[in-house]
């Protein structure tokens, strides 16, 4: 469904490019949730941009790399130029659903508003779609809360909303970035079983990303794991959280708290990811490697399969937690 | 229980005056909560956002007014407090805040921030004692003593809240009461920051309020944790015991609601939690009934009051287990 | 980093020549208003009945007025009063606004009160306020700075409150007071210095603004007295010469437009400076 090869997303001037996002490919297929999975300033959010065709003008852009959407290249399209032709429709959905609605319109305009504009239905019948729309999103009370005013809405409602307003326009692919971060544990849980019965249910394709490896182990069926701009490893999650091959992904396993409960100390990655522009010859991920080696230094690992479907940007790969 | 407590919150309650369009609410954000804190012990306190966690810790250091309740640093009343009893107590009970970004004045330098409470009450006798303090307290919480001259735009995230807890332990406090202090930081930054604090609890021999909406972090740090909803405390007992069993039927969604990092054991669709009622509008009886798998009639028109349950001084607030 | 900070604070100049030239303006203004005894080439009072109304020559660059007395001389002289005038009102606006302002903020009450006349004050035209004043206190030099000063104080205790009363919800404040910071401290060590930047913005605009204010007074004569060159009285007596004499008029009206508009230039940088979208720009690249 969705197919993203090589990006490159890059600031700076055309002569000396940074590379934020450097090379990163990932397939998804029709009723799948790919986590990608990452901490802050890794990339992903820039990366899932580049995908939807949204980057911050003037700013960061695309500069190699391919995004075909149903196999039709839609990498220099603006989302509506990829509607108008005939690419295929892909919506977004944020961290704060707050700063995403007009506080001053009701739920049901404003999710009537995107259905209009996608469907080309007037007045009744694009509120009797929102009124599907709000019901699909399971939102309690659906025909009285399309006169609702967002402040009226607990903060998980409120995603239910942008949600429902996301698939107005029927879309194939679907990226959520951090849609629950800001949200309680138990209305967490809600929203994630949404998204996966919504994903089976449309068959929609689910870019899911996040920084948090327990919601990537609840949802995801595929994960891209993501530093410093690239993707160092690639599994289904079963084999990712059963056998980390590289030596990041179970860092960032082993200093979860609630894996460790009852142990004194909490192990740690050492250091700070290198800034854009930092990054030397060698593996990006050398300076914190706790079984870094000579060669790592020197010469950028290789992508290696470790398994089916497990891929790992290491040229000395952890072979079941140890050190090959 | 009372007998060796640093710090004893009774009946604590403070309400909150709120302004909707146009009409005023009173929004009682801690209803009646009781807390005791031995000496030497991290006590957590878990809840969802608007459970009232964090106004129980703003009491505490005096930036809300209570409505009524006590709150005593070993033996002593706290509120309404003054002069040198008051100054006493601000540099032994010291507050570590959530944001790293916006806990640090963009225009002073780190230095002063660490000095801060030193300077505000007069704890120095001399510049060099001040200087060799910070450098002290810097390296002490993993930073180098250089740091003292940069200014908190220089920082990464997890930098600054090494400065946050550095200006919380000196002078070196009795009671540290930390506020969702490593909820705005990556993972493996927030390890190496949960670690500095149990260090630094190890060797400066603190007593501390850990409060935090995650389970995972209060296991991690805590000894004994309170479950706190809609401004009341619903369960109290040793972390291990409320993670391994919950009592209480909203410490049983929390606790069955956290992602667990093993895609072998999904929780999606199993569980039902339901929304929590809005602040303005406090249900009668128990203000978790509406939620409640185990609801009963009673429930909705008796508050149910913290009561012991089982042993080590566990507690629960709960007409029916 | 301080010696950084520097190199920041000039950037939204460099970047944007129509502010340098406004700061080239502004520095000229200050330098003829310093050296005017040297720079102008006659004495600006003396009488020469035998050049009246000549104009502008290769003796006389801007021209002679009616008593033919040099009118580039009495342009420069008269710098002095624009400069006295403005940097009057915008240490009376500043030194009652900050105080008024942070005192309401950080005291409710009190503030609800202050504000409220505030508020009063602000209804009314700063002009006719001015005015009002002027006529109530005799028209000077330092009643003129307080006649329009009070027009300034209002907007500068605006400014002021609003930035105090968000800055008292600040993390940092929190902390502070926390550990037992009195009010001095908060005002001391938090408030006002994350007040100097957005304040030294306001400056550049009240002293912008009072430009126009005093050479309005001035015109009316009600101003500096009439025997002290301002570029506003130079205007006022030469307004019955409009037509045989357009550059008595020309000149000093030049120079208070220039001045005005070269602050508005600067004003317009220095917030530049501060809008964090706009710094995070020059981060970026220096």
């Amino acid at each position: 469904m969705l197919s993203v090869h090589d990006l490159t997303v890059s600031i700076g001037p055309e002569t000396a490019p940074l590379d934020i996002v450097a090379g990163v490919s990932f397939d998804i297929a029709k009723g799948e949730i790919l986590g990608l999975v990452g901490e802050s300033g890794c990339g992903k959010s820039m990366t899932s941009l580049a995908v939807m065709g949204l980057l911050p003008q003037p700013g960061p852009r695309v500069r190699a790399g391919r995004v075909l959407l149903e196999g039709s290249d839609v990498t220099q399209l603006q989302p509506w130029q990829r509607v108008e032709a005939g690419h295929g429709r892909m919506a977004m959905i944020f961290q704060e659903p707050m700063t995403s609605l007009n506080p001053v319109r009701r739920i049901g305009d404003q999710i009537a508003e995107a259905v209009k504009v996608h469907d080309g239905t007037s007045g009744a019948a694009a509120l009797l779609r929102a009124r599907e729309l709000l019901e699909l999103v399971r939102m309690p009370d659906p025909a009285m809360q399309l006169s609702a005013y967002p402040h009226q809405l607990s903060g998980g409602q409120r995603q239910r909303v942008m949600i429902a307003i996301a698939l107005a326009c029927r879309p194939q692919v679907l990226i959520a970035d951090e849609p629950t971060t800001a949200l309680d544990v138990t209305i967490q849980v809600q929203i994630l079983g949404l998204l996966r019965e919504l994903c089976n249910r449309l068959d929609m394709a689910i870019l899911f990303i996040t920084h948090d490896m327990g919601v990537i182990a609840q949802l995801a069926d595929r994960v891209a794991v993501m530093y410093a701009g690239r993707i160092v490893e690639t599994a289904p999650v079963e084999a990712l959280f059963d056998r980390p091959r590289h030596h990041y992904t179970r860092g960032l396993m082993d200093c979860m708290p609630s894996r460790n409960s009852g142990a004194r100390r909490l192990p740690t990655i050492s250091g700070q990811p290198p800034a854009p522009g930092t990054v030397g010859a060698g593996c990006v991920f050398a300076s914190r490697c706790a079984g870094v080696r000579e060669p790592c230094r020197v010469a950028s690992p290789p992508r290696t399969g470790v398994a089916n479907g497990h891929e790992v940007l290491c040229a000395f790969p952890l072979n079941g937690g140890v050190a090959s | 229980m009372s007998g060796d407590a640093i710090l004893e919150i009774r009946d604590l309650k403070v309400s909150f005056r709120v302004r909707r369009a146009g009409r005023k609410y009173q929004v009682q954000a801690v209803d009646g909560a009781s807390l005791s804190l031995a000496e030497g012990e991290v006590l957590g306190i878990v809840g969802e956002s608007g459970c009232g966690k964090t106004t129980v810790g703003r009491s505490i250091v005096g930036l809300v007014q209570p409505d009524s309740g006590a709150i005593s640093f070993r033996g002593g009343e706290m509120i309404g407090a003054g002069g040198t009893k008051l100054r006493e107590m601000r540099l032994n009970v010291r507050m570590v805040f959530q944001d790293p970004y916006a806990s640090l004045n963009p225009r002073r330098t780190i230095g002063d921030a660490v000095a801060e409470a030193g300077d505000i009450n007069g704890f120095f006798k001399s510049r060099a004692e001040r200087s060799a303090a910070i450098s002290a307290t810097l390296t002490a919480v993993g930073l180098d003593p250089s740091f003292a001259a940069r200014y908190p735009y220089e920082l990464s995230g997890g930098q600054r809240q090494r400065v946050g807890i550095a200006r919380a332990i000196l002078p070196t406090p009795s009671i540290v009461i930390a506020d969702e202090p490593v909820s705005a930081l990556d993972v493996s930054v927030q390890a190496q920051v949960l670690n500095l604090m149990m260090d630094l609890r190890e060797e400066l021999r603190l007593s501390m309020l850990f409060i935090s909406h995650d389970l995972g972090v209060i296991g991690q740090i805590s000894s004994r944790v309170a479950v706190m909803y809609m401004g009341r405390i619903v369960e109290q007992a040793a972390t291990r015991a409320v993670l391994d069993q919950p009592l209480h039927p909203y410490t049983r969604a929390l606790v069955a609601a956290i992602p667990k990092p093993d895609p072998t054991k999904r929780i999606l669709g199993a569980i039902e939690t339901g929304e929590p009622p809005s602040l303005f509008k406090r249900p009668p009886g128990c203000a978790y009934a509406a939620r409640c798998p185990l609801a009963s009639d009673r429930c909705l028109v008796d508050v149910p009051q913290l009561r012991p349950a089982g042993t080590d001084g566990r507690a629960v607030a709960c007409h029916n287990v | 980093m301080r010696h950084d900070g520097a190199i920041l604070w000039l950037k939204p100049f460099v970047a944007r020549p129509i502010a340098l030239a406004g700061l080239g303006i502004l520095l000229a203004t200050v330098l003829a208003a310093a050296f005017a005894h040297w720079l102008a080439p006659y004495d600006p009072y003396a009488i020469d009945p035998m050049i009246r109304l000549t104009p502008p020559n290769a003796a006389h660059w801007f021209g002679t007025d009616q008593f033919g007395r040099d009118t580039l001389s009495r342009v420069i002289q008269s710098a002095r009063m624009a400069l006295l005038i403005g940097s009057g009102v915008v240490v009376f606006a500043l030194a009652t606004g900050v105080p008024i302002g942070v005192l309401s903020a950080l005291f409710p009450r009190l503030g609800h009160v202050l504000m409220r006349m505030v508020d009063v004050l602000m209804a009314f035209p700063a002009l006719l306020l001015a005015l009002g004043l002027i006529v109530i206190l005799g028209p000077s030099v330092a009643n003129a700075i307080l006649a329009i000063g009070v027009g300034y104080m209002t907007t500068t205790t605006r400014i002021v409150y609003g930035l105090t009363l968000r800055l008292r919800a600040e993390t940092y404040v929190e902390a502070s007071r926390s550990m037992g910071a009195g009010t001095l401290w908060l005002i001391g060590k938090h408030i006002l210095p994350n007040l100097v930047s957005p304040l030294l913005v306001q400056a550049s605009f009240v002293f912008a603004f009072a430009q126009l204010g005093a050479a309005s007074l001035d015109f009316l004569g009600l101003g500096a007295p009439p025997e002290i060159p301002s570029w506003g009285n130079m205007l006022a007596e030469s307004r019955t010469f409009i037509t045989r004499a357009p550059w008595l008029l020309f000149f000093p009206g030049m120079m208070i437009v220039a001045t005005a508009f070269s602050l508005n230039l600067v004003g317009d940088a220095l917030r530049d400076r501060l809008d964090p979208r706009f710094r995070q720009v020059f981060g970026e690249k220096g």
